[in-house]
């Protein structure tokens, strides 16, 4: 069998060399015999984009770069450097050398583990596959989040109302944090699972489909729904519309991200963005109904509720705690905020007490999500639950449960919509100060155990 | 929409099949006037400044006879193309040391404008064939040369 080359041309410019290193590389190959594909990185993009499976293949690897280009596909692998004229002056050394290892340099790393594999690995099918592509789309929201939670939190610092006042450093973390963080790690999540299942070209269907499915309401499992269907929608576009080669150019930059966003968007809108909007309507009402009854049944009501994490429908609950504050009542407000508080908080000190079940990236991401929970940043939850939703979320439904329903047999009472921890020292926030703290702390060590416990057995199967 | 041709960005006037320049200097500021002649560049000095600063990463002299020196810059309106074909040859410190009698020059603007830069990709790959190359360094006419490079593009087209 023809033993395999795969090689990468860059230079400076990316206008000529680029391609001339390409073409010569590609006949001369062909001409020795080889199976050859090269992946042209110039100023209008990467072409022929090389994949992790041609790159595992490979019995040769040429980077033909004069510029940094991204090394991590290959790491673990033995390359062959050369300039991008190097290889138009000499294809047939370049070639041989890459294959009989002379001169090559292995990169530092494991073969085929690095994580940015799973960015490129679209030839992975099913479940696997899938939790791939979502765990591409975690790794790049994860600091989004951090950032966004911890200066959202910051900007509680200065008093939980110092941001409604424009101009002030509040207000500018606030934006920073909230409206700017908070609000793309949808989006980037979207974008990157997209971008993981086709590429680049997946990118723009995928961040938009993530802000739509933001502004809908459709909180982060909209946003994996976006990120699936601006993914495979745009593979579908790429494959299967008929276009002449001659307008291949106008296909890639016209047609398939109009096509590709526009159709997710739309689907967003108008296929998920009405039955939420009913079940919004319905499970208000159904709340509302519960107003009078017994405190127990709205504490696990509540819990239940907030299963998708700051979602639609835990915006449900929310909003109708909120709801309440202009009537004076303020109990379901504390026990809202115990059910947002919970889960980050709760997979932290998972993540503490048992270090060993996790990944180094989710110890310190467990960190963060402490101190996230304190500041009842839901979202510090997120990339836990997108990665294993069959172990956090039913943890976090338990410990939020557990946690409302103390917070309310307590009577606790909190007067304002958000702030977490930092109300604590405002006078009058909160009533009932150690029925509330006993309540998140309940809740918590719920969520602490069941996560530990679940993923335990999860990992011994 | 229309296809781009390679000879979609050529201007006739920037075609040169018969330059004697005597050194690499030479040979790159009489492209340069060529291009400039096409109306694509807005500021000379600043494009001529991005394409000498081009060479002066690595010559561009790619060996077997043919140059592309290359500018991509604000100075630039359009993408566009220049060619002088050097009978006698002129030294231009190529990779291979051997005299250059094919001199294509790009203008690119500063832009994401793919469109075009695949259309210069496709010149630069077409470049490497010397049966091509020949055929342009034996052009008679501007038309003639015209008309190859149209050939190959369409024979291209067909892969």
């Amino acid at each position: 069998m023809a033993k395999k080359v795969v090689a990468i041309t860059a230079c400076t410019t990316g206008i000529a060399h680029t391609y001339m290193a390409a073409e010569k590389l590609l006949k001369v190959g062909k001409e020795l015999g080889y199976e050859i594909k090269v992946e042209t990185q110039g100023a209008s993009g990467a072409k022929n984009i090389l994949t992790a499976e041609e790159i595992a293949e490979a019995d040769g690897i040429i980077l033909a770069v004069d510029k940094g280009i991204d090394e991590s596909r290959f790491s673990g692998r033995e390359i062959y450097r050369v300039k991008a004229a190097g290889a138009i002056k000499e294809p047939q050394k370049v070639i041989e050398n890459a294959v009989n290892k002379v001169g090559t340099e292995r990169l530092a790393g494991s073969a085929a583990k690095g994580e940015d594999n799973i960015k490129i690995s679209n030839g992975e099918k099913g479940i696997k596959g899938m939790y791939k592509h979502v765990m591409a789309g975690v790794s790049y929201m994860l600091p989004v989040v951090v950032a966004g939670g911890i200066l959202t939190a910051l900007s509680f610092a200065f008093g939980i109302y110092a941001y409604e006042e424009e101009g002030t450093l509040a207000w500018a973390l606030h934006l920073i944090g909230a409206s700017g963080a908070l609000g793309l790690m949808i989006p980037v999540f979207s974008a990157y699972i997209a971008h993981s299942i086709a590429n680049r070209a997946g990118f723009a269907a995928g961040i938009v489909g993530g802000w739509v499915a933001n502004s809908i309401g459709a909180g982060f499992i909209g946003g994996i729904l976006a990120g699936f269907l601006a993914g495979y929608i745009t593979l579908l576009v790429v494959k299967k519309l008929p276009m002449p080669k001659s307008l291949q150019g106008v296909k890639d930059i016209l047609v398939v991200p109009i096509l590709s966003t526009g159709i997710v968007g739309l689907i967003m809108i108008f296929v998920l963005g009405k039955p939420i909007q009913a079940l919004t309507v319905m499970l208000t009402d159904f709340l509302a109904s519960l107003s009078g009854g017994s405190i127990v049944v709205l504490g696990i009501i509540f819990g239940l509720l907030y299963w998708d994490l700051g979602g639609p429908i835990s915006k449900v609950v929310y909003t109708f705690a909120v709801g309440l504050l202009a009537e004076g009542v303020y109990a379901p407000m504390a026990a809202a905020m115990v059910c947002g508080m919970v889960p980050p908080i709760g997979i932290a000190l998972a993540t503490f007490v048992r270090p060993k079940l996790w990944t180094k990236e989710q110890k310190e991401a467990g960190k963060a999500a402490l101190f996230l929970g304190f500041s009842f940043i839901t979202e510090g939850a997120i990339p836990f639950a997108a990665e294993n939703p069959k172990v956090i979320l039913p943890a976090c439904m338990a410990g939020s449960a557990v946690g409302s329903i103390v917070s309310l047999v307590a009577g606790a009472e909190i007067v304002a919509p958000h702030g977490g921890l930092f109300l604590l020292v405002i006078p009058n926030a909160v009533s009932n100060i150690g029925g509330y703290l006993i309540a998140l702390l309940a809740g918590s060590i719920v969520t602490m155990i069941l996560t530990v416990l679940l993923k335990s057995l999860e990992t011994k199967k | 929409m229309a296809k781009i041709k390679i000879t979609d960005l050529f201007d006739r006037n920037s075609i040169s099949i018969n330059s004697a320049p005597k050194s690499k200097k030479e040979a790159i500021d009489e492209a340069i006037e060529l291009m400039a002649r096409s109306g694509k560049i807005n500021d000379v000095e600043g494009y001529r400044k991005a394409v000498y600063a081009r060479e002066d990463e690595g010559t561009t002299g790619i060996g077997e006879g043919l140059a592309i020196p290359h500018g991509k810059c604000s100075a630039v309106n359009r993408p566009g193309l220049a060619a002088m074909v050097i009978r006698n040859g002129v030294d231009y410190e190529s990779l291979d040391d051997e005299p250059v009698s094919l001199l294509f020059l790009i203008a690119a603007p500063d832009t994401e404008d793919n469109i075009h830069l695949d259309v210069l990709a496709k010149l630069s790959m077409m470049l490497m064939d010397e049966n091509f190359t020949n055929n342009l360094r034996n052009a008679g006419s501007i038309n003639e040369f015209l008309q190859i490079i149209d050939a190959e593009d369409a024979k291209r087209e067909e892969i």
